[in-house]
């Protein structure tokens, strides 16, 4: 298998690849909807969050639901205790806070090659509370054929969230300790308002959307927000398809899966009248799409972190398979195949194309600053940058 | 029956042989196909390839792509690509350098992307695919509004060998320090058992200044680079020695997008950035927050500040036009000349203000050709001092230790998150620790 992305290839190895590849997609794991000891998050009218646990994976049998409260304990040290105090930024409400996160994303490869810039995006629901669709990276797996789990690259975790605090997205912008040492942190944040009046409804319309609470870590709950009935997980395929995604409530998708910026316009429509779809032409969608899979190659054969992951096969058959998985996920919304056949097929035809949101058209940005009328109202007003009153937050201990 | 046997299984073997001959064959490129996998193979760096493309430039001008309802620019044209090795170890770094221009005069809206990556240098760094392919990757300059021409990156060798080391640098913006950066750099060994500690690194900021340092980290500020083109684009260097003299070098491309040439291209206003000192508000004990504002701009024409206009973001997130101005005599000069800078005292009584968050300056003026000039600055209230009864507990042991070290080591009643970053940062050089 040619795994040289530009290389054109014939018919005839079309249809030796194809009959391999179908062998390849038989011997294939099945995606599991329920892995035995893991949890889900489920309802109780008298306590939340609540959870069941996966019992038995075929057919997927979950136990009870039982609730889980986990006790508020004031950790002491050498006789004090610690807390510490969220800061706030002045990014108004309803406001689109913009991210370049530099060579360090995963995801600025395919935006480079679009000509754009932003990374990540973000809307702001209060001076201390924001509302996006995050990944937090596919799971590995000890299985050198298939090394990402499909379902975390299907179902991306969290997805959609509201009222994050903002603690978590300081250290998530300006990096930890740890991640000073590897190449690339956010090279710019600003913040765009715009119409006071839109913003402000968008965020209430945000404010508004039921949630579900998650346990990330002790006594740290995310807020998965409610779309369509259910919750909304990160999906690569909206690079390629945003599907209804803009259109806000009603607007259907993939497994009701967004991404950073398709939420953003997902919540702009929340506020009013939705944007447009923007039409990538065949040749940037193509490289892009190129220079995604040589990203998530290179990372790996390197040995360095891709999306917060360390591959468990950092051999070039390995990472060819992660690469190709990857790919195959966002160009045609297979996130079990592990053969560069799929995603070069599906972008060989030359009307293939992307067509989605980025995160700079929210703001009629770089490419598209000359584009009337405003594809949002945010892009109607002029750069700010971001300030904070504190660094991320400040922290004491006590007697 | 031997002897048929015998016969049967040659007959076999020698089916199976012309089946794989013939297979072989079918699966063999085509002339065709030969041509098309070999244009670029045989160029050695450096490579001039303006001629060469004029061709796919003019087939590209037919079909560049329309940003929707703008004008369609002519798409750029690459001039020259060098690259600086002709054979690289698999995660050398290899310099792509690429020159272009456009024939429309809109120079100031190129970028250039060199297999994803920003800039018109780049350090590259290559990987042999699983069959032993050189990967091919391709080079895009975009112009205005989004129309490109792309090249292969020229080829070269690729071996099937690694550095047995190589500095990483990265780096990462500073929060309420405009176009600030914190360069990291870090020796890896392939062998990761192996620990280097390097006494001196030597930076090139790519803007023409150095410096010395005797730690792997260093901040340098760009915020006063002319912004005559939509990105700025500098090539950083370090080089890490030891104290055998034995050195190292690591390369990074960094892309600035220029916000105050991007307002002027999208709205037709000059942007004016202010830059705070100290870096975050400190609440004075008569409740007042004081901070000093370095302001300016990047127009190449003088402005006049005229309105200073306040407003008030409250902590719920909106923001409340107050209907009050402040005296422009806030301001050392009115005036800002091209590359200069004026300064301003600012401040926010908090008691005047009640459940305000900041107190937002709005800078309006003109510059000397009529356009509008815009820019503001907030001065928040800082969180108070975290108490028993007001902060949010830490649970994790791990973090409640590091939060006390960290107060005693720095001398602090509290620290931040940034403060937890730059002692955890420090003890990692200091341990050698990755």
């Amino acid at each position: 298998m040619d795994a040289s992305p530009l290389r054109r290839v014939s018919t005839k190895h079309f249809i030796l690849i194809g009959v391999g590849a179908f062998l390849l997609e038989l011997w294939a794991p099945p995606a599991s909807a329920c892995t035995p000891g893991s949890r889900q998050l489920c309802s109780r009218d008298d306590c939340r969050p609540a959870y069941r646990e996966c019992i038995d994976a075929s057919p997927p049998y979950w136990g009870p639901c039982d609730c889980e409260d986990p006790p508020v304990v004031h950790y002491t040290y050498n006789g004090t205790s610690c807390g510490c105090i969220t800061g706030r930024w002045d990014a108004p409400r309803g406001s689109l806070v913009l991210i370049d996160s530099g060579p360090g994303s995963a995801i600025k490869p395919i935006i480079n090659e679009i000509g754009e810039t932003y990374t990540h995006e973000m809307i702001v629901q209060s001076a201390d509370t924001a509302a996006q669709s995050d990944y937090r990276g596919p799971d590995t797996q000890d299985d050198c054929d298939h090394p990402l789990e499909p379902t975390s690259l299907a179902l991306g975790f969290p997805g959609m969230e509201k009222s994050m605090n903002l603690g978590a997205i300081y250290a998530d912008i300006y990096g930890s300790g740890s991640i000073a040492f590897s190449p690339g942190g956010s090279a710019a944040v600003i913040w765009l308002l715009g119409d006071p009046d839109r913003a402000n409804a968008i965020a209430d319309a945000l404010d508004q959307r039921p949630a579900v609470d998650v346990l990330v870590h002790s006594g740290e709950y995310i807020h998965r927000t409610i779309r369509n009935g259910d919750v909304s997980p990160y999906g690569l395929y909206q690079y390629m398809n945003i599907e209804g995604t803009y259109l806000g409530e009603g607007g259907t998708s993939l497994n009701n899966a967004s991404a950073s910026s398709t939420f953003c316009a997902y919540a702009y429509a929340l506020g009013g009248d939705p944007m447009t779809s923007f039409d990538y032409a065949h040749d940037e969608t193509v490289n892009a799409a190129n220079a995604f899979w040589q990203s998530v190659y290179n990372q790996c054969r390197a040995g360095f972190p891709w999306w917060g992951i360390f591959f468990g096969c950092p051999s070039s058959i390995g990472c060819n398979h992660a690469a190709a998985m990857v790919l195959n996920c966002m160009a045609t919304a297979d996130c079990t195949q592990n053969n560069n056949f799929f995603w070069q097929s599906a972008l060989t035809p030359p009307d293939s194309h992307a067509s989605s949101i980025s995160p700079d058209r929210l703001g009629g940005l770089t490419r598209f600053i000359n584009e009337v009328p405003r594809p949002t109202t945010w892009a109607t007003d002029t750069a700010h940058w971001v300030q904070w009153n504190i660094a991320g937050e400040v922290c004491g201990c006590f007697d | 029956m031997a002897a048929s046997t015998k016969r049967l299984r040659r007959g076999v073997a020698l089916a199976v042989l012309v089946g794989l001959v013939l297979l072989m064959m079918w699966l063999r490129p085509s002339a065709t196909e030969r041509l098309e996998t070999a244009g670029e193979e045989t160029r050695s760096a450096p490579v001039v390839l303006a001629r060469e493309h004029e061709a796919v430039e003019r087939r590209q001008a037919e079909r560049a792509p329309a940003t929707q309802g703008a004008l369609k620019p002519l798409p750029p044209i690459i001039d020259e690509i060098q690259v600086e090795k002709s054979e690289v170890c698999e995660g050398e770094e290899n310099l792509v350098q690429v020159k272009a221009h456009t024939a429309d005069g809109s120079d100031a809206f190129l970028r250039f992307v060199i297999a994803g990556q920003a800039g018109p240098s780049v350090p590259l760094k290559s990987y042999l695919l699983p069959d032993g392919e050189i990967p091919r990757r391709v080079i895009t300059i975009f112009g205005r509004n989004g129309v490109s021409t792309s090249a292969p990156v020229p080829r070269f060798a690729i071996k099937r060998c690694a550095p047995d080391r190589a500095l990483l640098l990265g780096y990462r913006v500073r929060a309420n320090a405009i176009d600030e950066i914190e360069f990291t750099a870090n020796v890896v060994h392939i062998d990761k058992a192996l620990v280097s500690r390097p006494a001196q690194y030597r930076w090139n900021f790519g803007d023409g200044t150095t410096q010395v340092t005797s730690e792997p980290h260093v901040t340098h500020n760009y915020a006063r680079r002319e912004q005559r083109a939509m990105y700025s684009h500098y090539l950083v260097q370090a080089e890490a020695r030891d104290e055998f003299g034995e050195s190292l070098r690591g390369r990074a491309s960094l892309e600035f997008l220029n916000l105050g040439f991007q307002d002027l291209q999208k709205l037709g206003v000059v942007s004016l950035e202010a830059q705070g000192m100290p870096r975050f508000p400190v609440l004075s004990p008569d409740g007042v927050v004081r901070q000093r504002f370095e302001i300016w701009h990047s127009y190449d024409q003088p402005v006049e500040i005229q309105r200073i206009h306040l407003l008030q973001l409250n902590s719920d997130g909106r923001r409340d036009d107050l209907g009050q101005d402040a005296e422009p005599s806030l301001l050392n000069r009115t005036d800002i000349l091209p590359g200069e800078s004026v300064e301003a005292e600012l401040s926010f009584d908090t008691k005047g203000y009640p459940g305000a968050l900041a107190l937002v300056y709005q800078f309006e003026g003109t510059a000397a050709d009529g356009r509008r000039a815009l820019g503001q600055v907030s001065v928040m209230k800082p969180p108070p001092k975290p108490t028993r009864e007001n902060s949010r507990p830490v649970r994790d042991p791990a973090l409640a230790a590091k939060i006390k070290k960290a107060m005693t080591t720095l001398g602090q009643d509290a620290v931040t998150q940034e403060d937890l970053w730059k002692i955890e940062r420090d003890e990692r050089f200091a341990t050698g620790e990755k």
